[in-house]
């Protein structure tokens, strides 16, 4: 009777509560979202720089261009993979879109006759492959969401350390591809793989400041816009490129942490956006739910007294 | 004809640490320090850890900025200094 009632508004005063905490996870990941395309536009001025002087640098080095860094390793079999998804979930497909994409790429890199080694960012890829018993090389947790200069300088140490170590090392890898998502625009977010290592291209056309095609500089004459001047280098051609080229790294990999991070909260303002519509949508099913069932309480009770009273008049 | 400027702009990973006219610039590099004044050739070159000096050309004091490695890049009176890390340190006596 009443039993159904005080059910229906448990559940609305339940709803309501998420509903608030959807809300306010909504809010913080929209406040975070405007820090996190700060810090990717701040570290912009370098990247540019950065990559402009790596350009340079590599069309003076001229033919002989040589460095670990930009040559394949054929006769290393393994790929350094590494994953950067999210370390807490509410983010819609945020995470499962970044590892189905990287676990398609790592069967074709298996079919291919590759080995894999993972590195993972975010607590929620590596408790993907935890679970099903994937080794992983490498994680790192914990700033998914609000990656840092440090951070970046670390995976990166480490990644290029994997990549210029000798052949027979037992964490050597000839190649390094990165699987991120791709920070368009607020709506929209793809997830993308990007070859890192040997250096061979900078895709990101969407970015009209990220320029430069390393080795297309190098092999032929300048065919972008600008030619470069003559420059000197100090201390030499190769001694600045030997000094450039990991930095670039780094700079590379922190661009894909940023736009991953900006990405995880664009996805986790969207999905808490939809969580609270829903939320409000239940709010409103139960309501009219628990007027009915009052409404049928009260009928009920009303035939309930008319059908007594009328027993009463029978019975006089 | 005007006296020419530099215009030295120094940025690190996180922004843009200082901007603005100058004389006269110097840096620490690898294998020694270098001066730059207007009219340098371009010069890419790799900075060591250390202090860069730049000297305002408004008159102001001279400003340290602190960097911990990185590069710098000269090509007509603009120079960009990218170092990894950047701290402005309070502009010289």
């Amino acid at each position: 009777m009443a039993g159904s009632q005080r059910v229906y508004r448990a559940r609305i005063k339940s709803t309501e509560s998420l509903k608030k905490i959807f809300r306010a996870m909504e809010l913080i990941a929209a406040s975070r979202i405007g820090r996190a395309r700060d810090a990717a536009a701040r570290q912009r001025p370098y990247a540019g720089a950065l990559t402009r002087a790596v350009g340079l640098a590599a069309s003076h080095a001229g033919e002989d261009l040589r460095h670990p860094l930009l040559t394949e390793r054929p006769q290393v079999k393994r790929v350094a993979l590494a994953v950067m998804a999210a370390d807490r979930g509410m983010a819609g497909a945020y995470t499962a879109n970044v590892l189905r994409e990287a676990e398609a790429h790592a069967a074709e890199l298996v079919e291919a006759g590759f080995e894999i080694d993972r590195y993972v960012i975010g607590r929620r890829a590596l408790a993907y492959y935890d679970f099903r018993g994937v080794p992983v090389k490498r994680s790192w947790l914990g700033s998914s969401d609000s990656p840092t200069f440090d951070m970046a300088k670390e995976i990166a140490t480490t990644l290029l350390g994997a990549f210029t170590a000798p052949d027979d090392a037992p964490d050597a890898v000839g190649q390094l591809h990165v699987v991120y998502t791709h920070f368009r625009n607020m709506v929209s977010q793809a997830p993308r793989i990007v070859r890192m290592l040997p250096l061979e291209f900078v895709e990101d056309t969407d970015d009209p400041e990220a320029v430069s095609v390393v080795t297309e500089h190098a092999a032929g004459p300048a065919t972008r816009a600008e030619v470069f001047p003559l420059y000197s280098f100090e201390p030499s051609p190769e001694g600045v490129l030997d000094a450039l080229l990991p930095r670039y790294v780094r700079s590379r990999i922190l661009d894909c942490l940023l736009q991953a991070a900006a990405s995880e909260l664009a996805g986790r303002q969207r999905a808490m956006h939809t969580a609270t519509d829903n939320a409000q949508d239940l709010v409103r099913k139960y309501t009219r739910l628990a007027n009915r069932a009052r409404q049928d309480d009260i009928t009920q009770e009303i035939s309930e007294i008319v059908s007594g009273a009328d027993a009463l008049a029978a019975g006089r | 004809m005007a006296e020419r400027q530099l215009r030295v702009t120094v940025a690190d990973w996180a922004g843009q640490v200082w901007s603005g006219q100058a004389d006269f610039f110097t840096a620490p590099l690898v294998d020694g320090g270098i001066g730059i004044y207007p009219r340098h050739e371009p010069l890419l070159a790799i900075l060591r850890e250390g202090d860069v000096k730049i000297v305002p050309a408004d008159g102001a004091p001279d400003v340290l900025v602190h960097v911990s490695g990185g590069f710098l890049s000269v090509d007509s009176d603009i120079v960009t200094v990218v170092a990894d890390d950047a701290r402005l340190l309070a502009p010289a006596k």
